[in-house]
């Protein structure tokens, strides 16, 4: 080899080398120094950055506050992600989608009362059978006992694919799914035991870190997330609200002789011909039954649609509804479930005044899902 | 210890590096191989430091059985050898799984506790039964105790392969002794390593979240879309390409690193144009070492069989190409895991080569000429490919339930929606990223050219033209030079997968 290629090879090794250490160490640098989880010693940091979104959401939950957010700021499923870690503080831990967001046994107007004497209500906007497993990887069934597991069975909810934002939380998705294959809930002692270290290494040059981070400098989200004792009337309408066993406070007016929106995007939200539901996520259900149980109670819940969307009998939103509650019973019943409500506001005794709009029922009417079950019809 | 980890990257290699190469600087030559030794079973013990000295023993015991052999060679010591290494893979890889079938056929109910199976045990293992075979041929090179370590320890190679031949390492070891840090190597090294590190954490890694939820599902009960079938058995078998090959470039890279050529392990094997050409490329030193050790002796022995017993021809057949071809192949199976589903897995491939066989005895016999244009090309390529991604799935399955489960989506017995194409997982949510994904593999692995061709043919060495595995066309020509381009290259492959490392994932092939 002649000496000039030597040198040559020398400055692509140092190319390499300089870099990949600049680039690396001002990575390392903002995310030791904003640290987002605080995983890292405080004497090595020059930013001092005391927001811990964890922390956060446990501070609400053990103090029975009100947490004030705005949207653009914040992704509900982050939220969301960290209750579904508290289901050990409910006696009911309560999947599903926008329809129940506002259900709460804990605070009044009591929802479900009678079945739980304290809620979690991990319900989300566009929640899907998908956000269900999501979060349950955080719910390890062999650190809750006596809790009901209670899955909101909307009429798009037994098929895959009806919404993409539990993308967010897809690596739990992933996780639960090798869980509820192998039933196995616990990792072995060799994993948890390289955990710690490894946290510390990976998260000084982490992508997710790296994100999380910025977002903080940037938006110093401090300031735009506060949890007070007291929300007032145009907190609730100018930001979102959530109660700390999760639920949402929502405006309770609703204007009487108004016009229910009716359009057929609106009803059929997510709901798609002839796909009423897939029979493989009933297996999918039943092996999550066994997951949780016996310690643990599966139970369904149907909320109603408004009694104008019934009138509609020629949308696919009115055939599915009936498909997939007839479907839900028979299920049910075979696996020893049991089901509250119905998507029939009638068997419910909920009238029109009684709804936010055509697909969502407001607490008057929620409050009633008990009187009816298919097992007491 | 895995490769990509932040562990192994950011302070065992460096800091392994450093030493061995400030020892080298300082002329402590007689150190330097004692040291890497220390720090490769360091690097094992890592994983579970009570399964050192089943290393250590089986280090140790083989040196005394290869002296053995070596000191009046008869087939007899061998056999006891072999039979030494076979009873220790047979017990730890294979017990559990014979019980289980002793069970299923006389309907017993015997309880072994779970014998968790060693890191990198049947690579170990096979090594060394080719280190006493090569005794017993007087094929290996001079050795010493400390060398003999080496060559089975090196960490690099270890624990997923390649399977390294006596006399194609123990040469170097002598070489290496007195040598000087090489910065060729050193940047081909780097160069390599960063490669593979990108196709395992970028592309396998990434890819293995969209194909897990098709194989979790199915195994759960789920009946998938027959679209949902493909994309995931297509999307699965990238995986494994990105992964298996990123483990190899990372082998090799380090091997280089510290001055050895270790043995290309992977050569653009979905180039290859049939199935014999794939087998030539994929695993490329478990093939080598199954065709010499095993189907060659076998073939050989049958059709001397044959000659001698006047068989007709289709008995010569039967005994000279489908016998040992299904012999070779299950064993290739049953060494990739404990279960029925890779038995299958070794046995269609095994059918599949019989076949390319008989096509190619039935193309000479009627002097049919091999058309070597696009079109042909491209169909012998793509029928190569499909009955690989149709085999991967016995692969890839926990077992022969789930594998005849996905098939029957795979072959549209399952459901079959034209307008809900795919349901499941985050293929489903995110189709346009998953489309891109496969898009963006096919084009790497079907027109870029390997990193044997681009980086590692810069080794200049006698050792590396063996590492020539097939002479290809090459479609996109990216020929490596130590430049400043291919720098800033390397270093952004090598930043953009280090903020990728977030989460642990093994290389598929350490589990065998």
């Amino acid at each position: 080899m002649t000496k000039k290629k030597i040198q040559f090879s020398k400055i692509y090794f140092y190319i390499i080398i300089c870099f990949n250490l600049i680039i690396l160490g001002f990575i390392s640098f903002i995310n030791i120094n904003i640290d987002p989880e605080k995983i890292y010693p405080e004497k090595i940091k020059i930013y001092k950055n005391d927001f811990k979104l964890e922390e956060n959401i446990k501070k609400l939950i053990s103090s029975k506050g009100k947490m004030v957010y705005q949207e653009k700021y914040w992704n509900e499923r982050e939220f969301y992600n960290i209750f579904s870690k508290n289901a050990h503080t409910a006696e009911c831990i309560i999947f599903g989608s926008s329809a129940i967001v506002t259900i709460s046994a804990n605070q009044t107007p009591q929802v479900l009362k009678k079945s739980c004497k304290t809620t979690l209500n991990l319900g989300l906007s566009g929640g899907t059978i998908e956000d269900y497993l999501a979060f349950s990887n955080n719910i390890d069934p062999k650190k809750i006992r006596n809790k009901k597991i209670i899955m909101t069975i909307h009429p798009f909810t037994l098929n895959f694919n009806r919404d993409h934002r539990w993308i967010v939380n897809s690596k739990n998705f992933d996780v639960f799914l090798e869980k509820l294959r192998l039933n196995k809930s616990h990792k072995d002692n060799n994993d948890l035991k390289n955990e710690n270290l490894s946290k510390l290494l990976k998260n000084v040059t982490n992508l997710e870190y790296l994100k999380t981070s910025i977002k903080i400098l940037l938006h110093s989200n401090k300031k735009k997330f506060r949890i007070q004792d007291k929300v007032t009337e145009d907190e609730i309408k100018k930001n979102n609200v959530i109660m700390f066993d999760g639920s949402r406070k929502k405006m309770l007016d609703i204007p009487k002789n108004r016009d229910i929106d009716l359009s057929p995007s609106l009803i059929n939200y997510k709901i798609l011909k002839d796909r009423w539901y897939d029979e493989s996520i009933l297996k999918l259900i039943l092996n999550y039954k066994k997951y949780y149980e016996p310690q643990n109670e599966i139970v369904f819940l149907l909320t109603p649609y408004h009694p104008e969307v019934w009138k509609l009998k020629n949308e696919p939103i009115v055939e599915a509804m009936i498909i997939v509650e007839k479907k839900i019973n028979e299920f049910a019943k075979n696996n020893n479930i049991n089901v509250i409500g119905s998507y029939n506001p009638s068997n419910l005794n909920c009238n029109k005044h009684e709804f936010y709009d055509a697909i969502h029922a407001s607490n008057k009417c929620l409050k009633k899902l008990e009187t009816f079950s298919f097992f007491n019809k | 210890m895995l490769f990509n980890t932040h562990f192994f990257i950011f302070i065992f290699l460096p800091l392994t590096l450093i030493v061995f190469h400030t020892l080298s600087k300082f002329k402590l030559h007689h150190l330097k191989f004692e040291f890497l030794i220390l720090a490769s079973l360091f690097f094992y013990s890592w994983w579970s430091p009570k399964y050192l000295f089943l290393l250590l023993g089986s280090i140790i015991a083989n040196y005394i059985l290869g002296k053995w052999i070596l000191k009046k060679r008869n087939n007899f010591k061998l056999v006891i050898g072999i039979f030494f290494n076979l009873i220790v893979i047979g017990y730890y890889k294979y017990t559990n799984f014979f019980i289980e079938n002793i069970n299923l056929v006389f309907e017993t109910n015997y309880i072994l506790e779970t014998i968790i199976l060693p890191l990198g045990i049947s690579f170990f293992t096979f090594q060394q039964i080719t280190y006493l075979v090569d005794c017993n041929n007087n094929k290996v090179a001079k050795t010493n105790l400390m060398r003999y370590f080496l060559y089975v320890s090196f960490f690099p190679q270890m624990i997923a392969g390649p399977i390294v031949r006596h006399n194609f390492l123990m040469p170097q070891i002598l070489e290496n002794q007195n040598k000087d840090v090489n910065y060729n190597f050193l940047n081909i090294g780097i160069t390599t390593f960063t490669i593979g590190l990108f196709k395992k954490v970028v592309l396998a890694d990434t890819l293995s979240k969209f194909a897990n939820p098709f194989f979790y599902f199915s195994e759960t009960g789920y009946i998938l879309n027959f679209f949902d079938a493909w994309a995931g058995a297509l999307i699965y078998t990238f995986q494994l390409y990105f992964d298996f090959s990123g483990y190899s470039d990372m082998a090799l890279g380090i091997g280089l690193m510290f001055g050895f050529i270790l043995p290309v392990n992977f050569y653009s094997p979905f180039k290859a144009k049939n199935i014999s050409e794939f087998w030539i490329c994929w695993h490329v030193t478990l093939s080598n070492l199954v065709r010499n050790y095993l189907y060659f002796p076998l073939s050989i022995y049958f059709t001397r069989k044959s000659v001698q017993e006047n068989y007709n021809i289709y008995r010569n057949f039967l005994q000279s190409l489908i016998i040992p071809t299904i012999i070779s192949f299950f064993l290739i199976g049953l060494w990739h895991g404990a279960g029925w589903n890779f038995v299958i897995f070794g046995i269609i491939n095994g059918i599949y080569i019989i076949i390319y066989n008989l096509w190619a005895a039935f193309k000479k016999k009627y002097k049919i000429k091999d058309n070597t244009n696009l079109i042909n090309n491209l169909i012998s390529q793509g029928l190569t490919f499909i009955s690989i991604v149709v085999a991967l799935i016995f692969f890839r399955s926990t077992n022969l339930d789930n594998s005849y489960h996905y098939l029957k989506s795979i072959f549209g017995l399952g459901k079959f929606d034209l307008i809900d194409i795919f349901q499941v997982g985050i293929f489903a949510a995110q189709p346009y990223n998953g489309i891109f994904l496969l898009l963006i593999s096919s084009f790497i692995v079907f027109l870029f050219p390997n990193t044997q061709e681009s980086v590692f043919s810069q080794v200049k060495s006698e050792v590396n033209k063996d590492n020539v595995i097939i002479k290809r066309k090459i479609f996109i020509s990216l020929k490596w030079k130590p430049n400043i381009a291919w720098g800033l290259i390397i270093s952004s492959m090598f930043l953009t997968s280090v903020i990728f490392l977030n989460r642990k994932s093994e290389f598929i092939y350490f589990q065998f």
